[in-house]
């Protein structure tokens, strides 16, 4: 093998193993969630079905591109005597690349050059974030989210 | 900064002084990024700006000054590890660094883009063209500023970490000591000693592991072992000088946020400078706003250069040795490892490129991202395992900086940055709250690190004796 053949073939080796293997994996088993209109209000009803509480409700708008409103809530088992509690904001999105551009920024908002605080979850024309808070209850909204 | 003229080539050959050697690590390290998304805690911010500081930035430092004094040849955590456990695991920690950048880079590069689009116009930010020929042109400028060798790329760290990152953080910082000062309404409760305290509980974990690595980059000085005249007195100086300005520019300026931001108002899904603005909107400040978003983008492009820059070197030095194939060794007339260079910008334009247009991706980044936190928690275990290793197995090579207390010193310091790169390492297989596939999520995390970390066993598997050089460099000619 010569020098420009043993180029090539490290090449192919720094690129499968940097580029295709490690993001495709993770794009292609993770899946995409295309931007759609979803009518209603999603997290109410993910939080009732889960036997949840709203204790609070509020409206509010990022102050980013596209953004075109949303929530805060507040949700709780038991909102006189709660066991646990989460915050979970939402807001809509005028079109998919606004929404995917918000994706970004959360992504690149990282702490240090690792970590991001909270969690980002796409639905429909919304995203949904929350912080690191009550992590059980938003897995049960989340599993009433994909049944809705 | 000084500089000796090379007979051969008639190119200064710069050496990097302290205070150039400490700017690198400031560069690598301080982030206006972080401020706001820390301000979040309140009070318990210097609680977890503690943690962090125990378990990562007093233990890295202080390996980082035994080690870059002990052995300050090139390749920083390569020379380092190689020392210790030989070629193979140097090799390793540092394509495990060299490699995580590729998968970081487009986070650095997207922040630039997006940070700047706020000075101009930030509708911009949905533009993927836009972004993409912004990240470009910050990648490559920083690329190209890195080709004209050690002299450019020091004065761009030195001038940068000034003014994108310490400046912004001082400025903000006194700020907050105005609004202090003239009575003006803090946001955060009255301060108790009990405010201090973080609330660690299983929800926090993944937050305590992203704390523990707040401040990795402390050891990108070493890369620069080759261009310092005296590593030996000015190394230990150099990282302790960054560390003191990291950690009080953090602290400081996370508090002035969090005295005058309400915590509700810091989203963090709406961003760094979206905080920034209100910080400023708050004190009367707007004009302000656009030329800190300037400023903030100079501290990426710093951010991105030092990382850029480090590992790069580290990679051209293991080609020198033979590891990689002849091709990867050229060096240019500056000293700097063009082929590697080169191969990185182009790996990190690819993923920049998919980055950018994979549209509706959200899980894959999380995936990406866990798989840096793994390949650097690998770096690090390495080097704080060398730098307890090297104290046995070579306890009389002269070490001008030597941390104090002898083997119960060295295990302590070296025991707390293992256990803590560990914990990070098991926390970040932790898929997020709302995951439902955990098993596929830690299957995705392990399979991408194997693959990032594994292609030193492939290139020392390949290895010939006619790739090592005896040490007679090949130096490319300009034009």
């Amino acid at each position: 093998m010569d020098k420009k053949h043993e180029f090539i073939l490290v090449c192919l080796i720094l690129v499968i193993a940097i580029v295709m293997l490690p993001v495709s994996f993770a794009v292609l088993t993770h899946g995409s969630d295309p931007y759609r209109i979803v009518a209603g209000d999603p997290i109410e009803a993910a939080a009732e079905k889960a036997g949840l509480a709203v204790c609070s409700e509020t409206e509010n708008t990022w102050n980013i591109p596209g953004a075109a409103g949303g929530r805060v809530y507040i949700i709780s088992d038991n909102c006189d005597e709660p066991s646990e509690t989460v915050r979970i904001e939402t807001q809509a999105f005028d079109s998919a690349d606004s929404r995917d551009a918000a994706i970004k920024a959360f992504h690149t908002n990282i702490i240090g050059k690792t970590g991001t605080h909270g969690n980002m979850i796409v639905f429909g024309q919304y995203l949904i974030f929350t912080d690191s808070s009550g992590g059980s209850i938003l897995g049960k909204i989340v599993e009433k989210l994909d049944e809705y | 900064m000084s500089e000796d003229t090379a007979p051969k080539t008639g190119i200064k050959k710069t050496y990097l002084g302290i205070f150039a050697l400490a700017m690198i690590n400031v560069a690598a390290v301080l982030s206006i990024r972080n401020f706001p998304s820390m301000a979040i805690y309140g009070w318990s911010c210097i609680g977890w700006y503690v943690i962090g500081t125990v378990l990562f930035l007093i233990p890295i430092s202080l390996a980082g000054a035994e080690l870059a004094t002990g052995w300050p040849q090139g390749g920083g955590v390569y020379a380092w590890v190689k020392q210790a456990f030989g070629e193979k695991d140097g090799f390793i920690a540092l394509f495990c660094e060299w490699s995580n950048n590729l998968v970081w880079f487009p986070t650095v590069l997207s922040f630039i883009a997006a940070t700047l689009a706020f000075a101009l116009t930030p509708e911009l930010t949905s533009s993927p063209f836009y972004m993409f020929s912004v990240m470009m042109i910050a990648f490559w400028g920083t690329t190209a500023v890195a080709y004209f060798g050690e002299n450019a790329s020091t004065k761009l760290s030195n001038f940068g970490a000034i003014l994108g990152s310490i400046i912004p953080a001082v400025m903000i910082t006194l700020l907050g000591v105005w609004w202090l000062a003239t009575g003006q309404q803090l946001v955060i409760p009255d301060f108790s000693i009990g405010q201090l305290v973080p609330e660690i509980s299983l929800d926090t974990l993944p937050f305590f592991a992203t704390v523990v690595l707040l401040f990795a980059g402390m050891e990108m000085a070493g890369f620069h072992a080759l261009e310092v005249r005296n590593p030996q007195t000015d190394f230990p100086k150099a990282i302790g000088i960054s560390a003191v300005i990291i950690f009080f520019c953090t602290v400081a300026a996370t508090l002035a946020i969090a005295f005058v931001i309400p915590a509700n108002q810091l989203s963090l899904a709406s961003g760094v400078m979206q905080a920034i603005q209100y910080f400023f909107d708050s004190a009367g400040l707007s004009g302000l706003v656009g030329p800190m978003a300037i400023l903030i983008t100079i501290g990426g492009v710093v951010n991105l250069a030092a990382w850029l820059i480090g590992p790069a070197k580290g990679l051209g030095v293991i080609a020198e040795e033979g590891n990689m194939p002849p091709m990867f060794d050229k060096t240019n007339k500056y000293g700097a490892p063009v082929a590697v260079l080169l191969t990185q910008a182009l790996i990190g334009s690819a993923i920049s490129l998919l980055y950018v247009f994979l549209p509706s991706v959200n899980q894959a980044y999380w995936i990406l991202s866990a798989m840096t936190v793994e390949l650097l928690c690998i770096v690090y275990f390495l080097v704080f395992a060398a730098l307890i290793k090297l104290r046995y197995s070579q306890p009389d090579t002269p070490r001008p900086f030597k941390i104090p207390g002898g083997m119960v010193g060295i295990w302590i310091v070296g025991g707390m940055g293992a256990v803590g790169v560990v914990f990070s390492f098991i926390v970040g297989l932790m898929p997020p709250a709302y995951y439902d596939n955990t098993i596929g999520y830690v299957a995705a995390v392990l399979f991408g690190t194997f693959v990032l970390a594994v292609p030193p066993l492939i290139f020392l598997k390949l290895k010939k004796p006619g790739w090592v050089k005896g040490g007679q460099k090949e130096v490319l000619e300009d034009g």
